[in-house]
């Protein structure tokens, strides 16, 4: 799941990101409004989630969130705000903005809107991912296999979340890059396959049933071959 | 002149309000980065990264408040 953060309040920024990722989000930020509409329109709708504050320099906040709306950009977005009337709040919604969150918050409902953002765009209110006897818990994090729990570093959580959610379906090495790993990812590295590997190795590597597979030239596939 | 005393009023009151809500920046800067420290352990240099950070936020709603105080008595 990959997170764009429009904030232009560096620590605040840098707090939230931090936080993020010890989730398993990818986080990029982006400290003005103008930056924020180019980096959640130059590839239309790859992000999961935009966290938008209201008062940034450049293009305000408000109206950034009405024009993505315009350019038919439907990527959810969180609004995050020190003003709290209720027409604040009412202006912030029919803007285009999905959920509305003022400042300060607790960053535990951070994560729970995130969180619940995230399932609805998903169609399905789930918090439980499950392929074959492989099953992920989206709120613990815990990941178990036939019964038995597998431990998984942030990053490995990450990625096996992303092939989950798309199972039966390729993920492209470009695919994963952009929902894992952030902007910042060299794309030239082999990274990816060595975080595949270590992945295969905890997943499948006690099982005969094998999840991950690679599809030769395209990208992976997490499917259940066992019926 | 009544029309001149409220508009300045309408003024300083909009400048209070300012003042009131840029308190919330640092108030939840403070808030989510102790919360994120204290969700799990964590190194003894995080802890003093955090609370260096909670002094300087600690130290901008002083001078924040200075300004509000001011602001109050210019208008006795």
């Amino acid at each position: 799941m990959r997170i764009l953060v429009v904030e232009d309040e560096k620590k605040l920024a840098g707090f939230i990101k931090r936080g993020l990722k010890e989730e398993g989000y990818a986080v990029d930020v982006a400290p003005d409004g103008e930056e924020g509409y180019y980096l959640a329109t130059v590839n239309s709708n790859e992000y999961d989630l935009i966290i938008l504050d209201i008062v940034i320099p450049k293009i305000n906040g408000m109206v950034l969130c009405k024009k993505l709306r315009e350019d038919k950009i439907i990527t959810p977005i969180l609004m995050l705000t020190g003003k709290d009337t209720v027409e604040d709040k009412v202006a912030g919604l029919d803007s285009g903005a999905n959920d509305y969150l003022t400042k300060p918050f607790a960053f535990e409902e951070l994560l729970a809107r995130i969180r619940a953002i995230l399932r609805k765009n998903s169609g399905k209110a789930v918090t439980r991912l499950a392929v074959g006897d492989l099953e992920l818990d989206l709120l613990t994090h815990k990941v178990v296999r036939a019964g038995q729990e597998i431990v998984l570093t942030t990053k490995e959580y990450s990625l096996l979340k992303y092939l989950m959610r798309n199972a039966g379906n390729v993920v492209t090495r470009t695919m994963i890059s952009e929902h894992v790993w952030d902007i910042n990812f060299d794309s030239y590295t082999n990274v990816i396959d060595v975080f595949i590997n270590y992945l295969r190795k905890k997943i499948d590597g006690n099982f005969k049933n094998k999840m991950i597979h690679t599809i030769r030239g395209r990208g992976y596939v997490l499917r259940n071959l066992k019926k | 002149m009544i029309k001149k005393t409220v508009k300045r009023h309408d003024k300083q009151i909009q400048r209070f309000n300012r003042l009131l809500h840029e308190l919330k920046t640092p108030l939840t800067i403070m808030k989510g980065e102790i919360s994120l420290t204290l969700k799990k352990k964590r190194s003894s240099r995080a802890y003093k990264n955090t609370l260096k950070s909670s002094l300087e936020e600690i130290n901008r709603m002083s001078s924040i408040i200075e300004d509000i105080a001011t602001l109050l008595n210019f208008r006795k």
